[in-house]
């Protein structure tokens, strides 16, 4: 296994201290593709000024956030240098130094070796050998140019050096920074049991690491919660979750308390154990195991106002379920998609569909929709639009709800688009006013049949 | 790049081997399902940007060592979704599962080996003999590779010679194919049978039906068929092979895709003019995440629209046409089963779904259905101006029930609409079907009937009301039934008309008999309230 060493350079400030141990490093990440590192090594301070240069740091690294913390020592500088190397960048820092050429002679296959120093790199090289003046390669002749040194602020990676002054002595230093690049988010796997009306959920933390680096034995910490970041709008819809529309599916917010740690308002998943965090790698851990919570099967339609369709529309298909301690899944629920299966006649389970969940407090209600369903439908038609006199107009609507199942169904119709003061003025079956800008009817569906719902408005427009 | 490649496959069966690695067998067993494009409800698929998706289920064989191991699953399909896994019968359970999308290439073979001892090989051109030299890789990047030996530093490919590294057995990280992983611990030696499901994407499938008119005219012979298509790398053999009917809700991920650049070994300068880079071509950070759905195969899909816009629309699905002809060979596949709101298909025997292949399967075949031709217009009821003439389409009709010989899921996809004519077949028109249910009606448009023409003329108006004109020829030389819509908007009635009309879906519809070469005229008033 690759140690993360701690290169200590013999440097500009020319002080050098000994190589170092790792002794670990501590993620937390959040939910935001955010992360912040701590890594801790051992190093040998000398007293004296000296530039510790960190490599293995994230890819990512925001330079800006690092700190580096010990005992009895005192930070002078800290820099990042992104300027990298390559092999024009060599010949640009070897301007007025002295280089080996080697040639081979195409022909007989011998080699010569010549001392050239480099007067110009700019478009092209050009080099005083002895007393005469070439141009590199201005034959289309192929030579070797050996450098004796690569220039020591250029390095094939960007690094992070921190010039310090600490007390003489080893101990244990530790630098800290954020990094985007790595982030997690949940997936719950829920496998629905259509006869006993029950659901069973795992739900796994999944972590992807996108930040170019491999973190070795990371002491690893998940937060639930997205901490507002620089550079963010304000937009707490979208950062409940990380996912739009993820919240429809909160029937009813929960108001009990997990025994889960927190931070601040954020739940914290720690991993159980140390894991190695490699680059472009999706990690999963499990961390919710629930059999047998009730679950029900439903259908919902949500309709806008004045909406007529020549042809059906299907009815989402709806699995709702409560994550209580009493009767559910007994734990809060982060921010994730929730994928359902059934099992099919030979036992196997199939993929249904999917919906992103938000952040779920312990308690809720949920209703997630998986899809469209294939029997059921409805069609909305505006049959009659009638002005009572300059301010009101009558609306009458027929909803023809289909079921082509051979077993009866329950279908939510929701009307939406209700603004205004309208008003319910006739219906053929008994409504349920949701809000002011909506009203939903259960309908009965019989087996392979269908009912017929009509409902007149009073509205002012 | 050849030696770079070669020496690849000296490495290849050596690779990642470490304490506690254990690799499953390959599957002994798959199946899969298939899953349409959940935005497309009708249509064909299209072979360059397959929108739908799998669930593919691998049975492995794997001997467990005791303590905690790795196990390997090598050789998923490449579009898998990882955090979609589900593997059970580990009888320890799973730790953790990981995806390392980290594939060993060329390329990530040099990057792991910075900083580690490598060997040089430059071969004499002339003299054939290999000179070996011990090192170090300074620097690999797309702007070159640098090495250090002990007579100093300098670039690869620059001596004119041929040059390779030889690298130690240690590429840790990178695996071959794509790969799985879970960790699980295990308190004694045990063979387990694994079964790994995970959804993978760029599958698709779709109904096509074709639909011949027989000779009466009345009756059609309804056939249908299961097109589906693998984009993918790997192949699934002799595989159990389902499909799922209906829409299904998928959630928007964010993913990554390894965007780091590829080593290139190049030397500078080469040219007599070269151009010195002012400043680093790229910024400092290596890997940037991509925000964005699959961009690779996104980028690949726009690309070909750009340069060659008509071949990947002019090329959608091949249809189905000349399987029909050979009298149907397969039997269809026994009606669906019901899986939650969906439709399960089962192909009836076992194949393989190729890597980049499309496939096509019996579906279902009903002969003499009965259809009704129409033609379907639409003319504003309320209009301040007359209307240009237009020509009115041509329309075919069915119902999904027993009395047409029907009465069974129809999943979305297109029709091919057949008739006989200089005896052979030729194609009507190319419909597309959406999800239908049983005993829900079928509307299908054809295509342009140039014979019927339907002319509105506004004849009088006031501030409320409007008196018009419809005028409908038909040239044809058959009589045909129009089925002309007035669509009404806000508090606008239709007061009078001198033809009778019924009101279908809230709009008044009139249902008027145009005879061979003749001429019908409608007049209605309509007013505002």
């Amino acid at each position: 296994m690759p140690r993360l060493p701690l290169f200590v350079a013999a440097s500009l400030i020319a002080l050098s201290a000994a190589a170092s141990a790792e002794t670990g490093i501590d993620i937390t990440i959040y939910a935001d593709n955010q992360a912040l590192v701590q890594d801790v090594r051992n190093v040998t301070f000398t007293g004296d000024k000296q530039r510790i240069e960190f490599k293995n740091v994230s890819a990512q690294i925001r330079p800006e956030t690092a700190s580096l913390v010990a005992t009895d020592m005192g930070i002078i500088e800290q820099n990042f240098d992104y300027d990298l190397l390559s092999p024009s960048k060599i010949m640009e820092n070897a301007v007025g130094q002295t280089i080996t050429l080697v040639r081979t002679n195409p022909a007989t296959g011998t080699e010569t070796r010549e001392q050239a120093v480099v007067l110009a790199a700019n478009g092209g090289v050009v080099l005083q050998i002895g007393n005469r003046i070439e141009v590199l390669r201005d034959d289309g002749l192929p030579v070797r140019v050996i450098f004796d040194h690569i220039p020591p602020n250029m390095r094939a990676d960007p690094t992070l050096s921190i010039t310090v002054q600490g007390k003489a002595g080893s101990r244990e230093a530790a630098l800290r920074y954020l990094t985007p690049g790595l982030g997690w988010r949940a997936d719950y796997v829920a496998l629905y049991d259509e006869g006993k009306g029950t659901i069973d959920v795992q739900g796994w933390v999944t972590l992807t690491n996108n930040s170019g680096t491999t973190y070795n034995n990371a002491r690893t910490v998940l937060v639930a919660g997205s901490p507002r970041m620089l550079n963010q709008g304000y937009n707490p819809g979208y950062q409940r979750g990380g996912y739009q529309g993820g919240d429809d599916t909160m029937v009813e917010a929960g108001t009990e308390s997990g025994s889960r740690a927190r931070l601040g308002d954020y739940y914290l998943y720690p991993l159980a154990e140390r894991t190695t965090i490699a680059n472009l790698q999706t990690k999963q851990v499990s961390f919710l195991d629930v059999h047998g919570a009730p679950a029900q099967h439903g259908y919902q339609l949500r309709l806008g106002w004045l909406q007529t369709s020549e042809t059906p529309i299907s009815a989402a298909t709806m699995y709702s379920f409560s994550n209580s301690a009493q009767g559910g899944l007994g734990d809060q629920l982060p921010a994730g998609v929730v994928r359902f299966y059934l099992k099919d006649a030979r036992g196997q389970a199939q993929f249904i569909g999917e919906h992103a969940i938000g952040h779920t407090p312990m308690g809720s209600k949920l209703a997630i929709s998986t899809g469209d369903a294939f029997d059921v439908k409805v069609q909305p038609v505006v049959e009659a639009r009638t002005k009572i006199n300059d301010r009101r107009w009558k609306t009458t609507m027929r909803y023809t709800v289909t079921n082509a199942l051979p077993k009866p169904v329950t279908v939510q119709v929701i009307q939406g688009g209700l603004w205004g003061d309208t008003k319910v003025a006739e219906e053929s079956i008994k409504s349920d006013r949701r809000d002011a800008d909506s009203v939903a009817w259960n309908v009965a569906v019989p087996a392979n049949g269908k009912t017929v719902v009509t409902a007149t408005f009073d509205s002012r427009y | 790049m050849r030696w770079l490649f070669a020496l690849l496959l000296a490495l290849g069966p050596a690779l990642p081997v470490y304490a506690g690695d254990v690799t499953a067998s390959e599957p002994s067993d798959i199946a899969v399902t298939i899953y349409r494009d959940p935005g497309r409800n009708g249509g064909s698929l299209r072979l360059v940007a397959l929108g739908g998706f799998a669930v593919i289920t691998e049975t492995r064989q794997v001997v467990i060592p005791a303590g905690r191991s790795r196990v390997r699953f090598v050789g998923v399909v490449d579009a898998i979704i990882p955090e979609s896994a589900i593997v059970s019968g580990l009888p320890g359970g799973v730790i953790e599962k990981n995806r390392d999308a980290a594939l060993l290439s060329p390329s990530a073979l040099m990057r792991a080996a910075r900083g580690k001892k490598i060997t040089l090989k430059r071969t004499n051109r002339v003299t054939g003999k290999a000179e070996l030299v011990e090192g170090e890789i300074v620097l690999a990047s797309d702007q070159g590779v640098v090495f250090r030996t002990a007579a100093g530093n300098e670039a690869l490919h620059c001596s004119g010679m041929p040059e390779t590294f030889s690298y130690g057995l240690d590429a840790e990280g990178l695996s071959a194919r794509p790969t799985l992983s879970v960790q699980t611990r295990s308190s004694k030696p045990i063979t387990a049978t694994i079964t790994l499901t995970y959804i993978a994407e760029q599958f698709d499938w779709s109904a096509n039906y074709t639909a011949h008119l027989n000779p009466d005219g009345k009756t059609v012979n309804l056939g249908g068929w299961i097109t589906l298509a693998n984009g993918n790398s790997v192949s699934l053999n002799n595989a159990r092979t389902q499909i799922v009917a209906g829409g299904l809700h998928r959630e928007y991920v964010q993913r990554f895709v390894n965007n780091q650049p590829q080593v290139i070994a190049r030397c500078w300068p080469l040219q007599r003019t070269s151009d010195v880079p002012l400043r680093p071509d790229r910024p400092y950070s290596l890997a940037t995440p991509y925000m964005g759905q699959n961009f690779e195969s996104y980028d690949k899909a726009s690309e070909i629209m750009v340069t060659a816009q008509r071949r990947s629309y002019a090329v959608p699905a091949p249809s189905p046409v000349m399987a029909i002809s050979a009298e149907s060979v397969a039997a269809p596949p026994p009606p669906p089963e019901q899986l939650g709101d969906l439709k399960l298909y089962t192909v009836p025997q076992r194949t393989t779904v190729a890597a980049m292949q499309m496939k096509q399967t019996r579906l279902i075949e009903q002969p003499g259905v009965p259809v009704e031709f129409y033609y379907a217009a639409t003319v504003n009821g309320l209009s301040y101006r007359s209307a240009e003439p237009t020509s009115g389409m041509r329309m075919v009709r069915t119902h999904n029930d027993k009395a047409h010989q029907l009465g069974l899921p129809l999943p979305a996809g297109s029709m091919l609409f057949q008739q006989d004519q200089f005896g052979r077949s030729m194609l009507v028109g190319e419909p597309t079907l959406a999800d239908t249910a049983e005993d829900e009606k079928i509307e299908l448009s054809l295509g342009i009937a140039s014979d019927l023409t339907i002319a509105r003329r506004t004849l009088r108006r006031d501030a409320k009301s409007q008196d018009a004109e419809v005028a409908i020829s038909n040239a044809g030389p058959a009589d045909l039934v129009l089925e002309l819509k007035v669509p009404l908007y806000g508090g606008q009635k239709l007061t009078s008309a001198d033809r009778p009309h019924e009101q279908r879906n809230g709009q008044p519809l009139f249902i008027l008999k145009v005879p061979a070469g003749d001429k019908v005229t409608l007049h209605f008033t309509t007013a505002e309230q």
